[in-house]
């Protein structure tokens, strides 16, 4: 893969629309260099705040909220297949249940193209990351963290 | 001389005993003795349910959300809980906080439950029960989720499982012992 062409990433909370009143997930984004169209991976970084989990992306139970990552795509780029860890199976104490759980630090990876009609500048890009989180004795609301992901496309080269 | 100061050392330890006592009970157990924050809700069923009007019954109140974990693994059993003691003069109730009746129906059909949902849309009544201090970093609404109370027939709390200073009972141990105390002390 060439390299000639520079995605910067950069990243920004704009809003928490649950109102977060403790922080309980950090989300951190790293520089992306790509080709036009050429497709390359995002890898975001999550950090789950010790003592708590959040539900995973692949849940047994259907009135749980998944954590997701979604990304409003730009007509020239491609959003592609997103790769969750393996959960972690997490039992509560006085009960049989057992949920699909992720904590600690782990990455999310997201496939995506650029056409190669794109033209160089930047772009933003939405993205909204939803999870629902709890530790061993409370649950919190699902909380919502909206940032952008800048993408800046420089002409390809040889 | 001796005698007198032994008294008041025994005296000493005896009081820090009873407030360390005292302290923790309260720790375990927030808003014990005190008048239940009133309500008048509107339940799944489209009727209006208020807590005064149940003066003179022991009211067993669940704060859930459908997408709480904790709720849904206590469901089956407040269920359970209501069939046993409906017939003793408990009311049972659970109170969704800050979600929408369609959700909540959809969500909970699946317990088929015989007692009424009452619907907390803004979160008021959870934050009326979010005892003053504890969970500081949680939202007010958010704190009693997941939270068993009884509430006596003169109205005041009995017993508040707050998941944050006790351990998580799904099969509603110690709040069937506590309702159990309080109607063998009616008899």
């Amino acid at each position: 893969m060439k390299y000639s062409l520079l995605i910067l990433l950069s990243f920004s909370i704009l809003s928490g629309t649950s109102q977060p009143k403790t922080e309980i997930v950090k989300l951190t984004v790293p520089k992306i260099c790509v080709d036009q169209g050429n497709s390359s991976t995002i890898k975001i970084g999550v950090e789950v705040k010790e003592g708590y989990h959040i539900q995973a992306n692949q849940l047994d139970d259907e009135y749980l909220m998944p954590t997701t990552l979604t990304i409003k795509a730009d007509t020239n780029i491609i959003i592609g297949k997103q790769v969750f860890p393996q959960n972690k199976k997490f039992r509560l104490e006085g009960s049989d249940d057992y949920w699909n759980v992720y904590d600690g630090s782990f990455d999310i990876s997201i496939l995506f193209k650029t056409k190669e009609i794109i033209q160089k500048g930047r772009y933003n890009l939405a993205a909204t990351f939803h999870y629902q989180a709890c530790d061993s004795k409370s649950c919190l609301s699902p909380r919502t963290i909206d940032f952008l992901l800048t993408i800046e496309v420089t002409e390809q080269r040889d | 001389m001796k005698l007198i100061f032994k008294s008041l050392k025994f005296i000493a330890i005896l009081s820090l005993s009873i407030a360390v006592t005292a302290s923790h009970a309260q720790d375990k157990q927030p808003m014990i003795g005190q008048p239940a924050p009133s309500f008048a809700l509107k339940g799944l069923d489209g009727k209006n349910y208020s807590l005064t009007e149940l003066r003179g019954k022991y009211v067993v109140i669940h704060f859930a959300a459908t997408w709480c974990p904790f709720c849904n693994a206590e469901a089956p059993n407040l269920e359970q809980l209501y069939k046993t003691y409906n017939s003793k003069g408990v009311q049972v109730f659970i109170v969704d906080v800050k979600e929408n009746k369609e959700l909540v129906a959809k969500s909970l059909k699946r317990f088929n439950f015989s007692f009424p949902v009452l619907l907390d849309e803004d979160g008021s009544i959870a934050t009326k029960y979010a005892p003053e201090g504890l969970l500081p970093d949680l939202a007010r609404d958010e704190v009693p989720l997941a939270s068993n109370l009884i509430i006596n027939k003169e109205g005041k709390i009995m017993f508040y499982s707050l998941l944050n200073t006790t351990n998580f009972d799904a099969k509603l141990t110690e709040l069937k012992q506590k309702l159990d105390e309080l109607l063998a002390s009616d008899n």
